[in-house]
């Protein structure tokens, strides 16, 4: 009832006025499209994968984010093993080419931010 | 034509252009360091706002003398002062300083003998480096902090910039109890330019509010003779 | 925790993966992601932990207490002294120090040297988020809006819930607490969703909110006498952009995040800067404040009868005012809420003047009935200029306020406008890139603003690999183009 009285007072208002559509409540999440229960497990599953490329994508391409993260750890024998790991890592990644990506885009980056009338 | 009222007069005349006060000749002041250093800097265009005391800054946020894999200080000190015009160079870093120097393969603890005998070098390689530039070199020391440990650290880090400081040509700034209570500890607040207990520190116990910027500045710009 | 960190990805993911595992056990995956939280809050400073969970177990017994009593008396006094508590301990944390400075600051004016008793007082992070969740809790309890809660833990999640307890949005009770019943469900929507807005939020935090304010907002404002009056007026535009991009990134990735754990977050920002009037502006711009500001302090402001004229503006003006001070222990906050509400005031009331105005002329008139009621439709010329007005006054009224806003004091802000209406300079701040960012930011909101839910919608049946790509390549975009290091939002002071 509510809900038609709302609408009722949307369509007497003008295109500028009107109320925002995006506020409606997000029931898509509550269930999939064809209306049955979601299949939760798998779709956390799929999430998961995804999120464990991502991990991987910057292992390969963010090694010199790696080194700091080892190097910001505090400093014990463990994190001594994954500073060691992380540089050697680069260095790898460096001669392979993954690792040259990053600077490339930024300097390309830094040009664009650079330029003047 | 040298008559005595003319000696007198000319006299007069070169004592008045000898005792001109600093500010009138024009200044270059060139602020380099990390976050404290920016602090320092903005506070130094606000005393100097409207006086002919060029204020330059050259700093950049966390960095330091110990990470250089994030940022290597030494090897672009050089490039940093592009403005070699600068009469007056002052040093302000090690903020960031506090954590394990890694040099060869090794994890050098803050602290350390170890640690304090690499990070003296690389005081010193910094400070030989800036020595290239014509200008008057200040280090200014860290401040106080509110954290303890952090405070152990810095009151060490000092001493190292002290010694090296007398090494290599740099006047040494102390400012490590301008800030403090009356009764000697730290506090967040103090007595402002304006004579009144205002809040010189910032809610993380390091940095300095507008207040304390200018203070800050204010004890630098004395201890540099720009006041 | 800064969300975008290594380590929180980290995290995230440790507690995503863990909370899928307990799905069908409630209780334990509560209590993990209650330890979580409490782990998350911890890692900036572990004291402040005590004044959470303290926090959360006082407003559970407040709620309790309420409750179990029928006096109407009693009730009003329970939930009275429980807000006053909280707002008390908000006060202290976050306002003292304030109070004393103006305090000095008001001597000091009189000409009074006289030193104020400051406290050494550390601010915790996200007070002023969780104490405004807690008094919304025993309010609607009070109201019987809600039943109270029966387990602490429970409210103990709700309050201290890791992806909105440091910076918002304000989640009400009465819209988290049942989630929280239920067993979590997630859709593929639902994860697509999820990572576009971690993605979206990321963005704009990181690229779009940084360089507007390293390249222009921040010289601006640190010297605005020597800058050009062009330069000024686009860094006007860029810092409601900046705020508004760091804010909304936050909310972004708090709704993300809890998505993708299962739980649904009302929207926090919706478009603000294509609002044609400031009544709508304030509907688009941090709604859950000013949903939370409208039903705990307008309306009992109001009392229960709709009212007019002057107590409504004072009440509204009232409002805003202590919004602004919401936002931060400074004049220059209250001044800001200030100008918002004595604007809302002129806004409201000279459209209620327009229409009566409008009204009585066609009455006096024959144009007929539709012209009468006020439900005549004007022409689409007519609409789209008079749109277009509201819009150009809202947007200008929004961005000279924010000068206030970000200057650290009054002569900042003084300077500013002064240098800014001088025409002078010549523009060597507004590079093409910042003028394409805050052309591009603003275009944005003129957008439908269910973009990202329908390119959810659309990417759902994408595979793992896919959407991997997708999230980490867009990840390592904003990275290689970021700034090095990690600057803390704007909001988290608050």
């Amino acid at each position: 009832m509510a809900n038609e009285s709302v609408a009722f007072e949307d369509s007497k208002r003008g295109f500028w006025d009107r109320r925002s559509r995006s506020l409606e409540p997000a029931r898509r999440f509550a269930r999939s499209a064809e209306g049955k229960a979601p299949d939760s497990a798998s779709n956390a599953r799929t999430a998961a994968a995804a999120m464990l490329i991502a991990f991987a994508l910057f292992a390969l391409f963010n090694t010199q984010g790696i080194r700091h993260f080892a190097r910001d750890l505090p400093g014990n024998a463990f994190t001594d093993l994954l500073v060691d790991a992380a540089d050697k890592w680069h260095g790898m990644m460096e001669r392979a080419g993954p690792a040259q990506v990053g600077p490339a885009v930024r300097e390309q980056f830094e040009r664009l931010r650079g330029l003047n009338w | 034509m040298f008559s005595p009222r003319f000696a007198f007069f000319a006299f007069l005349t070169l004592a008045l252009a000898l005792s001109t006060p600093v500010e009138a000749r024009p200044v270059s002041v060139a602020v380099v360091g990390d976050s404290l250093a920016n602090d320092l800097g903005n506070g130094m265009e606000d005393i100097f706002a409207g006086k002919p005391v060029r204020v330059i800054k050259q700093t950049k946020f966390a960095t330091g003398l110990v990470r250089t894999d994030y940022f290597n200080w030494n090897a672009t000190v050089r490039n940093a002062l592009q403005h070699g015009d600068a009469n007056i160079l002052v040093v302000v870093i090690g903020g960031n300083d506090h954590q394990a120097i890694r040099v060869n393969g090794r994890r050098l603890d803050p602290l350390s003998n170890a640690w304090r005998a690499e990070y003296a070098r690389r005081v010193a390689h910094f400070m030989k480096t800036v020595k290239h530039s014509r200008a008057k070199l200040y280090w200014v020391g860290l401040p106080d902090v509110r954290s303890p440990k952090l405070a152990r650290g810095y009151r060490a880090m000092n001493q190292i910039f002290k010694r090296e400081a007398a090494k290599h040509g740099f006047a040494y700034v102390d400012i490590w109890n301008k800030f403090h209570a009356p009764d000697g500890a730290y506090s967040s607040f103090g007595k402002s330019l304006e004579g009144v207990k205002r809040r010189i520190r910032k809610e993380d116990g390091m940095h300095f509010t507008e207040p304390g910027r200018k203070l800050f500045a204010a004890y630098v710009a004395r201890a540099i003779g720009l006041r | 925790m800064l969300f975008p960190t290594p380590q929180f990805a980290l995290f995230f993911f440790a507690v995503f993966a863990g909370a899928w595992l307990l799905r069908t056990k409630t209780e334990p995956r509560k209590l993990l992601l209650l330890a979580a939280s409490y782990f998350f809050y911890g890692f900036w400073d572990w004291r402040f932990m005590a004044l959470l969970a303290g926090s959360s177990l006082f407003n559970w017994g407040a709620g309790l207490a309420v409750a179990s009593s029928n006096n109407e008396t009693t009730r009003y006094r329970l939930v009275v002294f429980s807000t006053i508590v909280n707002l008390g301990v908000l006060g202290v944390f976050k306002y003292y120090n304030f109070f004393i400075d103006s305090m000095t600051d008001l001597t000091l004016a009189l000409g009074i040297q006289r030193d104020m008793p400051f406290l050494e007082i550390v601010l915790p992070i996200g007070i002023s988020f969780f104490t405004f969740q807690g008094i919304s809790y025993v309010v609607d309890v009070y109201r019987r809006q809600m039943k109270p809660v029966v387990s602490p833990i429970d409210l103990a999640l709700y309050i201290s819930f890791f992806p909105q307890l440091v910076a918002g949005p304000i989640v009400r009770a009465s819209y988290f607490l049942p989630q929280l019943a239920k067993a979590p469900v997630l859709t593929r929507a639902a994860v697509t969703f999820g990572f576009l807005l971690i993605l979206n939020g990321i963005l704009k935090k990181t690229v779009i909110a940084h360089y507007l304010a390293v390249d222009l907002i921040d010289p601006l404002f640190a010297n605005p006498s020597q800058a050009s009056s062009l330069d000024l007026l686009f860094g006007q535009y860029a810092y409601v952009i900046q705020v508004y991009c760091d804010f909304s990134a936050y909310s972004d990735i708090a709704i993300g995040a809890a998505a993708l754990l299962g739980y649904r977050f009302r929207k926090n920002f919706d478009r603000p800067f294509g609002a044609t009037s400031l009544t709508q502006l304030w509907q688009r711009w941090h709604i859950s404040l000013s949903t939370w500001l409208r039903d705990y302090l307008y309306r009992p402001l109001r009392g229960d009868k709709r009212d007019a004229g002057w107590r409504m503006y004072r009440n509204m003006f009232l409002t805003m005012l202590l919004g602004g001070l919401w936002h931060g222990a400074n004049w220059t906050y209250v001044i800001w809420g200030a100008i918002l509400g004595m604007t809302l005031v002129i806004e409201r009331s000279v459209k209620l003047r327009w229409h009566d105005w409008q009204t009585s002329r066609a009455r006096l008139s024959s144009l007929g009935a539709a012209a009468v009621s006020g439900t005549a439709t004007p022409t689409p010329a007519a609409a789209f200029f008079a749109a277009f007005a509201g819009w150009f006054i809202t947007f200008h009224v929004f961005t000279l306020a924010a000068v206030f806003f970000r200057s650290p004091e009054l002569a900042t802000a003084t300077s500013y406008f002064h240098a800014m209406f001088a025409f002078q300079g010549s523009s060597n701040l507004l590079t093409p890139f910042i003028l394409a960012l805050i052309v591009g930011a603003l275009a944005v909101h003129f957008r439908p603003g269910n973009g990202i839910e329908r390119m959810a919608e659309r990417i759902r049946d994408w595979p793992a690999l896919a959407l991997g790509l997708m999230l980490g390549g867009g990840l390592l975009l904003i990275e290689f183009i970021g700034p090095e290091g990690v600057s803390p939002f704007i909001y988290f002071q608050f």
